[in-house]
């Protein structure tokens, strides 16, 4: 996707009349689909509609990418919260990626000084001038602090707290002019409340602080894991001082053509620390995507950006914990679990259909848990089937909120492993945790 | 100050500075429109006629608050400017320094800008008075203009001193969206600051104003 954009419309107005050129052609697209319907066969009319979202989708999807600010990533979250918006809609804002602008060197001196009170190489024996990496909604300086450690310090682009608001009030016009249900709109609304509120989370580096402080303590016993330490002294709401972990990302890491068995033992532990944050701690510390683990020294997993962890949803991580120990084809108890999630009934015209996707996805995900042997995730078609089946779950309408959140994150793992070349056993990678 | 300077000038000069300092806190206190050159004259300790010497009217005094106010401004450019930086953020630095210097009279701008907005009043930023303020800070603007050129940062096909007129007022538009502006330590006018540099300066550079960033 596009990559630190500049030509930004800056305020709420900027903003609103860009939506409303889009809303417009929305509203233009569907009234003519309306009139393209008239008259049609049934067939027709399915592929008219599709038609019609799909150029809807490109729409939003343009104005959104324009627009920046909460929408990019608001498309992307609102892809895996709200399952029930058209198709050609999600795939678009799945898309969808947000980066903050990069700042230069006077500018982001002085959104430090305005949250510090003092320029950073008041506060710092060292600090880089130049951003080492681009974070959510800021950059990322190195420094060091007087007593010589080494730092890396997360500021926040100015003034992108009100620009999200902006855009989270100017999502409603918008969202009144996509053809919904009303069953849909509340439940794109629900999910547009979530993400304000994850936003508003990730915009406060305050509660950043105190979730790494969480996994610091709840992760103690793992010495090779390296959680970063915070500097509260030199952190305040839009700075935030921590740690620097010294590392590879997984891409330099592979370059280094590590031994199948140092890639094997990653696995496993990425493996076991993701089930461990899900089913143990009940929140993930950030989505499985390679640029938040470090591969460090002596083969210790750095943690990063805790900007964003998932909270899962707590009933549904029991009940799922159940699936782990059905037999693999045992149709009639896999059917047990899932009427509790109230999936399908007897009365359900497709309930056959669902019952054989559910029983497919079973032997493609959960297969590899029951047996005691190393399980290749760098086979390719594993992860192919993976998604394809929960396409096939999404499509049949066999989805909540609770789980898209979990096998989004799920499929993220997967992906990692698989970059890793990773052959883990994962029938006791997860034992111990259902 | 110039060092320079011989005595008597220096004098005259400190003299200035207090008529100055004495007239904006009477503008910040009973407006700008009800204080007179008496009131000036009187609170200084100084007659009448010889406040005349150094100010015809009142409006002139506002003048010298923004000559030495730029003055100031661009003697911390000249020990501030990043060299290697790109022209957007050596742009920035310059507005951002001059905001720095007038943030503390904020009051007297309010006040000020509706008399300037007069276009007979010598504070007019197209008035006849006010041509050398101006003049002198296109000049300034010119010179960092021209340094981006000679390092091939841009190109500017001739159209330097509508590109400078431009300049004019897109600083004044600035510092009166800064005189509006509600935010936490006004940081819209420095994001608003940040946007329309970039914008308006890859727009001369004729480039897509989507570079590439380095993503951890």
């Amino acid at each position: 996707m596009t990559r630190g954009g500049n030509r930004l419309p800056t305020g709420a107005a900027g903003r609103l009349v860009r939506i409303g050129v889009m809303g417009a052609g929305v509203l233009g697209r569907n009234a003519l689909g309306g009139i393209r319907k008239i008259g049609a066969g049934d067939e027709r009319r399915r592929e008219i509609d599709r038609q019609t979202h799909e150029a809807n989708a490109l729409r939003i999807f343009d104005a959104m990418t324009q627009m920046k600010g909460a929408f990019m990533k608001l498309g992307q979250m609102l892809s895996v919260q709200a399952p029930s918006l058209p198709e050609p809609y999600l795939r678009r804002l799945a898309d969808l990626q947000w980066e903050a602008p990069p700042m230069h060197g006077t500018l982001m001196r002085m959104q430090f000084r305005n949250e510090m009170g003092r320029f950073p190489e008041e506060v710092f024996a060292e600090f880089e001038r130049e951003a080492f990496a681009a974070a959510s909604l800021g950059q990322v300086h190195r420094a060091r602090l007087p007593s010589g450690e080494r730092v890396a310090v997360k500021i926040q682009y100015p003034g992108i707290d009100r620009s999200i608001e902006s855009d989270f009030a100017n999502l409603k016009t918008m969202l009144s002019t996509i053809r919904l249900s009303r069953e849909q709109y509340g439940e794109v609304w629900e999910a547009v409340e979530e993400v304000r509120r994850h936003f508003r989370r990730e915009l406060d580096y305050g509660i950043e602080a105190d979730t790494i402080d969480e996994f610091r303590r709840l992760l103690r016993d793992r010495d090779d894991v390296r959680i970063p330490r915070v500097t509260r002294a030199c952190s305040a709401r839009r700075v935030l001082t921590m740690e620097l972990l010294e590392g590879r990302h997984l891409r330099e890491y592979l370059r280094t053509r590590p031994p199948a068995s140092e890639r094997d033992e990653l696995g496993t532990r990425l493996l076991d620390l993701f089930f461990r944050q899900a089913f143990d701690f009940g929140i993930l510390h950030a989505d499985p995507h390679p640029g938040n683990y470090l591969f460090m020294e002596g083969g210790r997993l750095g943690l990063l950006d805790f900007g964003c962890a998932k909270e899962f949803d707590r009933p549904f991580i029991e009940e799922h914990k159940k699936l782990f120990r059905i037999p693999i084809g045992d149709a009639a108890s896999l059917e047990r679990h899932y009427r509790k999630f109230h999936f399908y009934d007897d009365a359900d015209p497709r309930k056959d259909e669902k019952r054989q996707a559910l029983l497919d996805m079973q032997r493609v995900d959960l297969a590899k848990y029951h047996e005691d042997r190393a399980f290749d995730f760098g086979d390719r078609t594993h992860l192919r089937e993976v998604v394809g089946g929960l396409q096939r779950l999404v499509g049949l309408g066999l989805t909540t909120r609770g789980f898209v959140l979990y096998v989004r994150a799920k499929v993220g793992l997967y992906g990692l492993l698989h970059q890793l070349g990773a052959r883990v056993n994962c029938h006791r990678g997860v034992r111990k945790y259902v | 100050m110039n060092m320079f300077m011989n005595r008597r000038q220096t004098k005259k000069e400190a003299t200035k500075r207090k008529i100055l300092e004495v007239s904006l806190q009477l503008f910040q206190k009973q407006g700008f429109g009800r204080t007179t050159m008496r009131d000036v004259a009187r609170k200084c300790g100084i007659a009448l006629g010889t406040t005349y010497n150094y100010f015809p009217t009142k409006e002139h005094i506002a003048l010298y608050f923004f000559e030495s106010a730029l003055e100031t401004v661009m003697e911390r450019y000249r020990k501030e400017e990043p060299i290697d930086a790109a022209l957007e953020e050596k742009l920035f630095l310059l507005l951002s320094l001059e905001l720095e210097q007038i943030a503390p009279y904020e009051e007297f701008l309010n006040l000020i800008v509706t008399h300037a907005i007069v276009p007979t009043s010598r504070l007019h930023p197209w008035s006849v008075d006010s041509q050398r303020l101006k003049m002198h800070y296109l000049d300034f603007v010119g010179r960092i203009l021209e340094d981006a050129k000679d390092k091939g940062e841009l190109s500017t096909f001739g159209f330097d001193s509508m590109i400078l007129s431009a300049f004019w007022v897109y600083h004044l538009g600035i510092m009166m969206f800064w005189l509006g502006d509600p935010s936490r330590k006004k940081e819209d006018t420095y994001v608003l600051l940040d946007k329309s540099l970039r914008f308006a300066l890859n727009a001369l550079r004729g480039k897509s104003p989507r570079e590439g960033r380095k993503r951890r």
